[in-house]
């Protein structure tokens, strides 16, 4: 079975975790300033090629309104990715495990971890089990 | 002929009354699910709200032809939803012959679905979802090769101890002439 990509914390992760808060906290730092200082601070520096002050304000929008288009986006995804109520991948699909009927019930060997008979499961949640 | 009725709730919490009926010697096995089809309380309240609003816009100082065309959009309105919406379902179950959904809607339209018994395989409760709902629900599984699963009662959408009393009579109805 391959194994699945997992959450877990890693070295590389905690580096590059890392290196992305302390350039988030830089950027937002340096934007501020920007923003807020006026033009002429910056010539009397010797800065004299930076962005248009009106980008200032339309970087704002665009993150405000990336967020909010990312949680509506995310929710609307999720509900296309739902299965219909007649598809047949709510019975089984490639994940599920067979039982193997060719190990014969001699032995006492415990079997392989399967998957049991949805009508089989039905009948014992919701009828008198009759098997 | 036994019958057997009561009332019981659906997902979104209205009241639906079923009825079971065995007819002739249980040859056949009927599961009616019917909604009541005006609730009073929310009717005369959205009446209530939305005359005030209108009001207080000032909709009856309007010219007559706005009046006319906003109450054509409402009769539109009407007419779609009563075409739409479900007033009554029924499973009806004949032994060896087969099983029958029809749907009722508000308007007096009917649809009819049958499924003969040799195509029948087995009826099950199955969860899944609507709505960002996880609910349960009752489904037939048939042999066919393109369409292998038809769901049953999802206009309704009753509650799970009403599922538990229809899937015990059909799966009865079903499986004793196999």
């Amino acid at each position: 079975m391959p194994t699945a990509p997992s959450p877990s914390p890693r070295p590389e992760r905690a580096v590059i975790g890392f290196f992305l808060y302390v350039t988030s906290i830089f950027t937002f730092a340096i934007y501020v300033l920007w923003a807020y200082l006026p033009n002429d601070w910056f010539e009397k520096i010797g800065i004299t090629y930076y962005p248009h002050k009106y980008w200032s304000i339309a970087i704002a929008v665009l993150v405000l309104t990336l967020l909010i288009g990312v949680i509506v986006g995310n929710y609307l995804l999720n509900n296309l990715s739902i299965p219909p109520l007649d598809s047949i991948s709510l019975i089984h699909d490639r994940h599920t495990r067979k039982p193997q009927d060719l190990i014969s019930s001699e032995t006492d060997a415990i079997p392989p971890v399967s998957d049991l008979d949805l009508s089989f499961v039905n009948q014992v949640l919701y009828s008198s089990h009759t098997k | 002929m036994k019958f057997h009725g009561g009332t019981c709730e659906n997902i979104y919490g209205e009241l639906l009354d079923y009825e079971i009926i065995q007819h002739e010697n249980n040859l056949s096995t009927e599961c009616r699910l019917e909604r009541r089809t005006v609730h009073i309380q929310k009717w005369i309240l959205s009446t209530i709200i939305f005359t005030y609003l209108a009001a207080l816009i000032g909709i009856h100082k309007k010219d007559s032809s706005l009046l006319l065309f906003l109450s054509i959009i409402l009769l539109a309105g009407v007419l779609i939803k009563a075409y739409l919406k479900v007033k009554r379902e029924c499973v009806i179950v004949g032994n060896q012959i087969g099983l029958q959904l029809t749907t009722t809607y508000v308007i007096g339209r009917q649809t009819t679905t049958f499924i003969s018994s040799n195509r029948i395989k087995d009826i099950l409760i199955n969860e899944g979802f609507v709505s960002q709902r996880l609910i349960y629900y009752l489904t037939l599984m048939i042999n066919d090769s393109d369409k292998s699963m038809l769901p049953l009662f999802v206009k309704l959408l009753p509650r799970l101890s009403l599922l538990k009393i229809f899937y015990r009579h059909l799966y009865s109805a079903i499986h004793e002439s196999k």
